[in-house]
């Protein structure tokens, strides 16, 4: 394990997101209480604020399934990083043997030093739970496991464990296991390709990201990471070409951003996305909403028109080459940065997401038109984030997966994932004001 | 909730509970504790690279000096104090406003030297350097309230 900070999308599960694997929301966790009776918990993670487990267990021969209800938040003390999961509103999907039973909800606190590395799981990594309301120290224990499930093990001797046949949430678990099967035995007997229909279609991703810059370094890698894992996850899912252009380190720089704006030449049905991890201003005589990346990775580089530029410009230079679709992000601050414009002029989706609905992520991709610009905060706002990633791009993210999920029941639609990217970032900005702002023109085939 | 320290150490004995390290300065914090000079110092916006400054100027930490700002003792006794306080500084995000330098404070022990850089307050962070270690240089977010910026502008009034 490493990081300083933990993701707000799905802090305790860091090592997983080194593997690709941010999108997967449904775990097992298995643990053990100090009378020896063992716990098998299922839990759907959707976000911080959404995310319930289903414990079974057996106790005095008697097999009980409780639904309890979770959210996380993070907290950092000592130079260690907390993500704790606290459990409330159990409520019995078993029949109770009588009205006095009862089931205290349990802590998961996840503990990650500066030290650890997430590429490597180890028992180390397993978080510590507890019943005991008053959090006592020595009432924690180190749970016995802590798996990720994948979608072959959603059968239907898997999900009774833990859920009723006439359960809503029964049903659309059981849809992935089956469309699995289907689409397993759609491939091993006729080797039809599902996507051959999209192959023409060539996803156009241009990353910047200021990885080497003091103090946001860090946390602008480790969205160019996440965002390109995503990207790829999705072209793959949905049998598209990828280009991807990554700028970053020392290419970091307003003429490698124009030569490859420049240089790409989007066809009549391509994607083309552009997303910025990195500082951003506003000009103190700026009426554009939209912010300027800043686009110096030390500060010995002086800030200037030469090394600066409008999300603005981007997204009209890129919507311009006539992609179907066109995205451009900026996560960065909107702020003022207290020089006049001129002054200074001398100078998922991804492949192991086993909750993805395909039909969801194509609606967004390839059967949509138009033109979208999002930037992390309004004029005047600080846009904020850790050392594992913006706030604003972990929660288009997080948005994302949300709505091509199987276990969300809408529609999937380009207003709403923006809402919630909206939703999302304000939430994990607090009580600082961070209000992402947004223009989208879309129309669906 | 739980007290995390508490927690820390009975569950996982982790040494950082025990270590007394300042938050933000880590083990250098006594040069800003038993300084025997501070001096507050206006700067350029941008650092300079050595070989690149000018002879005749002064720099610290690669910020060339506009001009010296003279501070009383009561005043300077305040900056101490203040910069030593862990909630001026934000040490779980950071805001996405580029630095840009304006002031900076420099704490002297002997051959010791911490070099505060405090940037515009419409960013609000600072760059922490150490005269002898390159590989020590922190950045932090300076808190929306924070005392740090308060100081200054009333030693600047």
């Amino acid at each position: 394990m490493k990081i300083k900070i933990f993701t707000l999308v799905f802090g305790c599960f860091l090592w997983l997101t080194a593997t690709n694997a941010i999108a997967q929301n449904l775990y097992e966790i298995k643990f053990t209480d100090p009378d020896k009776n063992t716990y098998k918990g299922f839990m759907v993670y959707f976000n911080e604020k959404e995310c319930y487990m289903r414990v079974a267990y057996t106790i005095d021969k008697k097999y009980s399934v409780v639904n309890v209800e979770y959210n996380s938040s993070n907290v950092t003390e000592d130079k260690v990083n907390y993500f704790i999961m606290t459990g409330s509103n159990p409520t019995f999907i078993t029949k109770k043997t009588n009205e006095k039973d009862s089931y205290n909800p349990d802590t998961f606190i996840w503990a990650f030093t500066e030290k650890d590395n997430h590429d490597e799981k180890d028992e180390e990594d397993l978080p510590y739970t507890s019943d005991d309301p008053e959090f006592k120290p020595e009432s924690f224990r180190k749970v016995d496991s802590y798996i990720a499930i994948k979608a072959e093990q959603l059968n239907d001797a898997y999900l009774k464990q833990f859920f009723r046949t006439d359960e809503p949430q029964y049903k659309l678990l059981k849809q992935i296991w089956t469309d699995t099967q289907t689409n397993t035995n759609t491939n091993t007997n006729t080797n039809t390709n599902t996507n051959a229909g999209n192959k023409d279609i060539k996803l156009h991703v241009i990353m910047v990201s200021n990885s080497l810059i003091g103090d946001i370094g860090e946390s602008c890698a480790a969205d160019s990471r996440v965002m390109v894992n995503e990207f790829d996850g999705i072209a793959e899912t949905l049998g598209i070409k990828l280009e991807k252009h990554l700028i970053n380190d020392k290419n970091f720089t307003k003429q490698n951003i124009n030569n490859t704006i420049d240089n790409i030449n989007p066809g009549a049905n391509d994607i083309v996305i552009f997303a910025y991890s990195g500082h951003g201003f506003r000009w103190s005589d700026q009426t554009d909403k939209y912010p300027y990346m800043a686009l110096t990775y030390n500060n010995y580089q002086k800030l200037s028109k030469e090394t600066s530029m409008g999300l603005s410009e981007v997204y009209n230079r890129l919507t311009k080459k006539g992609a179907r679709l066109n995205l451009v992000f900026g996560d960065c601050c909107n702020s003022d940065i207290g020089v006049n414009q001129f002054v200074e002029s001398n100078s998922l989706a991804s492949r192991s997401n086993i909750s993805l609905k395909k039909e969801k992520l194509e609606k967004l991709f390839i059967k949509s038109r138009g033109n979208i610009i999002l930037a992390g905060a309004s004029p005047g706002e600080y846009s904020y984030c850790n050392n594992t990633g913006g706030f604003f791009l972990t929660s288009f993210l997080q948005a994302l997966h949300e709505e091509i999920s199987y276990l969300k029941t809408d529609a999937a639609d380009w207003d709403g994932l923006l809402s919630n990217t909206v939703k999302y970032t304000k939430s994990k900005a607090g009580s600082k004001p961070q209000n992402p702002i947004r223009s989208a023109k879309i129309s669906y085939e | 909730m739980i007290a995390l320290s508490t927690f820390l150490s009975l569950t996982f004995g982790c040494a950082n509970a025990q270590e007394k390290d300042h938050l933000v300065f880590g083990n250098k914090a006594f040069i800003i504790q038993n300084n025997t000079e501070i001096a507050f110092f206006e700067v350029e916006n941008y650092r300079i690279k050595p070989d690149s400054q000018d002879q005749k100027k002064q720099y610290v930490a690669d910020y060339q000096i506009k001009k010296r700002i003279d501070i009383s003792k009561k005043h300077k006794k305040q900056l101490q104090e203040t910069c030593l306080e862990v909630k001026n500084y934000e040490t779980k995000t950071f805001k996405s406003c580029p630095f840009v330098a304006k002031y900076a404070l420099v704490f002297t022990k002997g051959e010791e030297q911490i070099m505060l850089i405090i940037g515009e307050k419409t960013c609000g962070k600072v760059i922490i350097f150490d005269k002898k270690d390159e590989k020590y240089t922190k950045h932090y977010d300076l808190n929306e309230k924070n005392s740090l910026e308060e100081k200054i502008f009333k030693i600047l009034e």
